[in-house]
């Protein structure tokens, strides 16, 4: 019977590159052998958390039945076990390869089944986050757009009204036309034009359209268009549109709408000169 | 710990599904129509108009125009499939003139691909008028385009321009005896 010196000077002899072994009490290494003395060998374990100091393993420690080497000619790990009864050491290939040669990549085998757990839970985590990212992005112009407009609209009309150049009637008028609610919220007048800041929530689909309703005062005549602001909200529009000259005499305001048979008006009168 | 991580963890996916849904209706639920009845009459209700009568529904591939009348107006539109929902490509309708024998309207649309359909159409007001006639010019060869009026009143002519570069020259009313009671020049 050879002894434990002989036994793993004829291992050595087989593997003089990567080794895997376990120790009697459970413990697996693997790595490179450092140097061997006449009862021990030092060795380097492989994997970047793994102490780089060698460590210094007894003969006597190792489970003979459960090494392993890297065969640099074949390029293939095998299995070494010692058969006392023959003093011969048998030599496997591994059965499990695949698995060996993971480890042949990733000289870690230990942190493998730690590394996968943090990253099935990184990848749930990433997609929840990707999905809250992406809505996000796409819905923040939506959600930017429907920040309402001030009581004004712009601060062109708010800095005329501090200023007590302009008079301001709050209409408050609600009118229902089809699905969609109309509301002329304030008229504004400032000399002889006049502002109409309304608001409307209306189904998704075609605008509403406002030129569609013409101004009139109370003596008859049409008070003409000068221009509009508006903009778009998720649930309809929010506008401030300008009208003039009117007619210093003017006291009442009606607006109409004649749209194929949807008819609407509302009278708005003008509070007079000397409430201003 | 290890709770907290986890209702977080529960807190996070509330809030992504719930921004998935909303996403979801503004961009998919929120405009067009999986049927292309329901569009023509979601198009109709948000332009204020109708809900006309259809009196002819003509079938393209992914286009369907339905001519309509609703009180004094009548109408031709059309709607169209973009993927899997149907979308309105015009909304409104034509007065009848009752001082005419005949109102009559054009309009055309590309579908953006390799068609442009063209329509003239109308609403006929003579109870003598029978046969409606378009007379149309295609590379200096003149043909006429015939429609028999019903009870609905109504006419249609369309043409895909792609295919049928007509130009359109007159359209006349006949009464049954086949004699020209209407005529308009265009």
């Amino acid at each position: 019977m050879k002894t434990l010196e002989k036994i793993f000077e004829s291992f050595f002899d087989l593997a003089d590159g990567k080794v895997a072994f376990y120790l009697k009490d459970g413990t697996y290494y693997e790595g490179q052998v450092s140097e061997r003395s006449s009862d021990s060998f030092n060795f380097l374990t492989g994997g970047p958390l793994l102490p780089r100091e060698p460590v210094n393993i007894k003969f006597d420690s190792v489970d003979l039945k459960r090494l392993s080497f890297f065969d640099n000619a074949e390029k293939n790990w095998k299995d070494a076990r010692w058969e006392p009864d023959t003093d011969k050491w048998e030599i496997t290939n591994v059965s499990d390869v695949e698995t060996k040669s993971i480890e042949e990549n990733n000289p870690e085998p230990a942190s493998i089944e730690t590394d996968i757990k943090p990253k099935g839970i990184g990848i749930i985590k990433l997609t929840r986050r990707l999905i809250v990212l992406v809505c996000i992005i796409i819905l923040a112009p939506l959600a930017v757009e429907s920040i309402p407009e001030g009581k004004y609209y712009n601060g062109q009309m708010e800095d005329l009204v501090k200023n007590g150049n302009a008079q301001v009637i709050e209409a408050g008028k609600k009118v229902k036309i089809d699905n969609d609610t109309l509301n002329i919220q304030k008229v504004i007048k400032s000399g002889s034009d006049i502002y109409v800041r309304y608001s409307l929530s209306e189904e998704i689909g075609w605008p509403f359209p406002w030129s569609c309703i013409k101004l009139n005062d109370n003596i008859g005549h049409k008070i003409p268009w000068e221009g509009n602001e508006s903009s778009g909200k998720i649930w309809g529009e929010e506008a401030l549109v300008e009208y003039g000259p009117i007619d210093s005499d003017c006291q009442e305001l009606t607006f109409t709408l004649d749209l194929y048979d949807r008819k609407m008006e509302v009278k708005v009168p003008l509070a007079k000169e000397g409430n201003k | 710990m290890k709770l907290v991580k986890k209702l977080t963890g529960i807190l996070e996916w509330i809030v992504a599904v719930v921004l998935l849904a909303i996403c979801i209706y503004c961009y998919l639920f929120s405009y067009g129509s999986f049927t292309a009845e329901n569009a023509f009459k979601a198009s109709e209700k948000t332009s204020n108009y109708g809900p006309s009568e259809v009196k002819k529904v003509i079938d393209f591939e992914n286009e369907k125009i339905y001519l309509a009348k609703y009180k004094d107006w009548f109408s031709a539109n059309a709607v169209r499939k973009a993927s899997i929902k149907w979308y309105p490509q015009g909304t409104g309708g034509t007065p009848i003139d009752y001082n005419n024998k005949i109102t009559h309207s054009y309009d055309g649309s590309s579908n953006g691909q390799n068609s442009f359909i063209c329509k003239i159409y109308g609403y006929v007001n003579d109870p003598d008028i029978t046969e409606i006639d378009l007379e149309v010019s295609e590379n200096g060869q003149n043909s006429t385009l015939k429609y028999n009026i019903d009870s609905n009143k109504m006419f249609i002519f369309y043409w895909d321009d792609k295919i049928h570069h007509y130009s359109y020259t007159a359209l006349t009313g006949l009464n049954k005896d086949g004699q020209k009671v209407y005529e308009y020049k265009y």
